[in-house]
């Protein structure tokens, strides 16, 4: 992974001084409500219904044990024992004190770890695949790229007021594990028929109360210009987005309302007075930032274990568990682990102390030192060696971290809701225990199958509801919770927008009606077919009589 | 209201009587030649300033409240476009924008805080790192260290 050099260092660190003084200044009277408001959200701190709320970047979801450490450590001596990763694959703390945090931002310093840039109407967290760099399909390592965007954005001068917030990411895989057609710009590594690399471009897509998937500006963007180009359409964005409602601020809205040939139009025409200039990324620079990436040094043998099918064969957890949380490798003999977070009547995306401390141990014995954050609200091992896959089950299954349930029902994304969020307009965390009360049998679960479900507290949609398999939104109705289903959504390369079901349903009827659309699924599937595929092939219709036949 | 130039506390006399761009593209060409000094905001149309700029010696760029950046953007443009004259921040400026400012071609501000006071000016020097190319130093990371 990127190793800072001194400058990196000294960033982060004159950064914690300068929040300090903000911090001091405010608490001084020196600095407006309203100013330090704009100051604190670029710095990650929002104040929630219960306390502020820190939110920690983890660049491209990847961190080293010794930074889970040191979070662990954050989450007990500043907070109440506990984190919880977001959809932007970065942690919240929920508890801590304002006047704490530049002290907070400190320790975080000491192992290259900042809160910069992860909220406010800036350019955030850069998220990737998260088997980025391992994955056999893969046609290049987008985390080099993720780098480079992360300098170039980070307290970049002229992209610190935008209209909205901004956010990018990265895929080298036809498979896109990112979202990346949700994104305010979402760029896949591509190589052209000369064999050069460079990017497939999108913009304008986005979720929040407007959700539109991303549309190509570009089919080649030589990856030289990578800076020049993104840096041409912050320009056009920050200039012409909206700025008098911020419910169509982002780039989304600007891209729809001018249509995106003429924003391609004034893109490009900027980028031609930028392009080959100052921003093109010299070879020197990639080769630099790409050597930090260069695959770990994986055992030749490792394919040459007999352990592990003769665990597969004894043990039927295990099995169940290797069958479901881990993934190929492209080096033989190695598997991607997930470790859930999405444990049986607990906050998905929320993990203790203690754990985090046993992930970066199994980190550092089993997988290189290093973790991986997903955009799922998991964390990865990303390099286990088959023959140590058994021992990795064993002590995350003692921690509760091993429940074989990735790509099931129960690994929903779901955003922290009305207990802790001040913009939520209704709990989600009750209705996620109620979902896991109802859909305990694993058998039941696996065979459902592959099922993405996805719950938002909010129209912001962070919890990315309109891109669900199911989707879940809480609304408030006098005073009372509901819950809008959809269903058909898709972040992957075949992104679609789920379709509203019918009308919302009471909080206490939610897990109720997911059986009704479950068992109608199961009723007409075909042989094989996913819960996806059979919504796009059937509509919702059959589901929607389903559910509310029986009232009307 | 004091007036940074060059990151100096200016108590000279105003050199410049600012216009509205608007009104300036009103003015018949007799009038037109005698404006020194315009005043934009993010909604004047910026394509039809970029090529009458040189004409200009300053040119004051309007942030109307706290969280409209499009200044920022305004000037970088006016200085991709070769404009060498004084790029002065009116409006809704403060002491935690001025380095933001400068590396984007401002070297006059107008500050609108009345409690100025001149370790304000501790704004331009507490982040040392430039990761981006910009007006400043038009490097971005990966040249300067090239270079260093």
């Amino acid at each position: 992974m990127y190793i800072y050099n001194d400058i990196d260092q000294r960033l982060v660190d004159e950064r914690v001084e300068q929040y300090r003084d903000q911090t001091r200044r405010f608490l001084a009277g020196e600095i407006s409500e309203d100013e330090f408001l704009a100051l604190r959200l670029m710095n990650g701190l929002y104040v929630q219904r219960q306390a502020p709320m820190l939110r920690v970047a983890i660049p491209y979801g990847l961190m080293s044990a010794e930074q889970l450490r040191v979070l662990a450590e954050v989450s007990r001596d500043y907070d109440k024992g506990y984190g919880h990763f977001t959809t932007r694959t970065n942690i919240q703390f929920n508890w801590p004190k304002l006047e704490e945090v530049p002290d907070i931002l400190a320790r975080l310093a000491q192992v290259q770890l900042h809160a910069i840039q992860t909220s406010g109407n800036c350019i955030r967290n850069t998220t990737t695949d998260h088997f980025a760099g391992i994955h056999p399909s893969e046609t290049e390592d987008p985390r080099p790229w993720c780098e480079l965007i992360r300098q170039w954005s980070t307290l970049h001068p002229e992209f610190a007021y935008l209209p909205r917030k901004f956010k990018i990411a990265v895929t080298g895989s036809k498979e896109d594990r990112a979202a990346s057609q949700v994104h305010d710009v979402g760029l896949h590594l591509v190589r052209n028929a000369e064999g050069e690399l460079g990017f497939e471009v999108l913009v304008g897509g986005g979720l929040g109360r407007t959700p539109i998937i991303g549309k190509k500006i570009r089919d080649f963007l030589p990856a030289q210009e990578l800076i020049s180009y993104l840096e041409a359409i912050l320009r056009i964005y920050n200039l012409k987005g909206r700025r008098d409602n911020k419910y169509k601020a982002r780039i989304k809205i600007l891209v729809e309302a001018m249509g995106i040939e003429a924003f391609t139009e004034l893109v490009e025409a900027h980028w031609e007075t930028l392009k080959g200039g100052e921003l093109r990324i010299p070879q020197e620079e990639i080769d630099r930032v790409s050597a930090f990436f260069a695959d770990h040094p994986y055992r030749d043998d490792a394919a040459a274990d007999l352990s592990l099918d003769e665990k597969l064969d004894s043990d039927e957890e295990f099995r169940t568990w290797y069958a479901r949380n881990t993934h190929p490798h492209k080096k033989p003999g190695y598997r991607a682990v997930t470790v859930s977070l999405k444990p049986h009547l607990g906050a998905p995306g929320d993990i203790t102390a203690l754990q985090m401390e046993v992930v970066a141990e199994l980190a550092e014995r089993f997988s290189f030192a290093q973790i991986r954050s997903t955009h799922e609200q998991n964390l990865v091992l990303a390099d286990v060696a088959q023959a140590d896959l058994f021992a990795v089950w064993q002590v995350l299954a003692e921690h509760n971290l091993a429940r074989p349930n990735i790509g099931l029902l129960t690994d929903m994304i779901v955003c922290p809701g009305f207990d802790f969020c001040s913009l939520a307009n209704a709990h989600t965390l009750n209705i996620a225990d109620q979902i896991n009360q109802t859909f305990e049998d694993l058998d039941y679960l696996h065979d459902l199958g592959e099922i993405r479900l996805n719950m938002s507290g909010c129209i912001n949609a962070c919890g990315h509801h309109h891109v669900g398999h199911i989707g879940i939104l809480g609304v408030d109705k006098k005073g009372e919770d509901w819950y809008q289903i959809t269903l058909g959504g898709s972040s992957r390369e075949d992104a679609s927008l789920g379709k509203v079901l019918g009308r919302a349903v009471a909080a206490d009827d939610v897990a109720q009606t997911l059986k009704q659309i479950l068992e109608t699924y199961v009723e007409i599937r075909l042989p094989g077919e996913r819960f996806i595929d059979t919504v796009r092939r059937v509509g919702v219709a059959p589901f929607k009589e389903a559910v509310y036949a029986v009232a009307d | 209201m004091p007036l940074l130039i060059d990151r100096q506390i200016s108590l000279g006399q105003e050199d410049y009587r600012f216009i509205p761009f608007g009104e300036y593209l009103e003015l018949g060409e007799d009038d037109q030649v005698k404006v020194n000094a315009v005043q934009v905001s993010g909604d004047d149309p910026l394509e039809q300033l970029l090529p009458l700029a040189e004409q200009f010696a300053a040119i004051a760029v309007e942030f109307p409240v706290l969280r409209d950046g499009r200044g920022f953007s305004i000037a970088r443009e006016l200085r991709i476009a070769g404009f060498t004259g004084q790029i002065r921040a009116v409006g809704e400026t403060s002491r935690d924008k001025l380095a933001l400012l400068e590396r984007c071609g401002f070297n006059a501000v107008y500050l609108k805080d009345e409690s100025f006071k001149p370790e304000h000016l501790n704004a331009y020097t507490e982040m040392s790192v430039r990761y981006q190319g910009a007006v400043d130093d038009p490097r971005p990371i990966y040249r300067q260290r090239m270079l260093s």
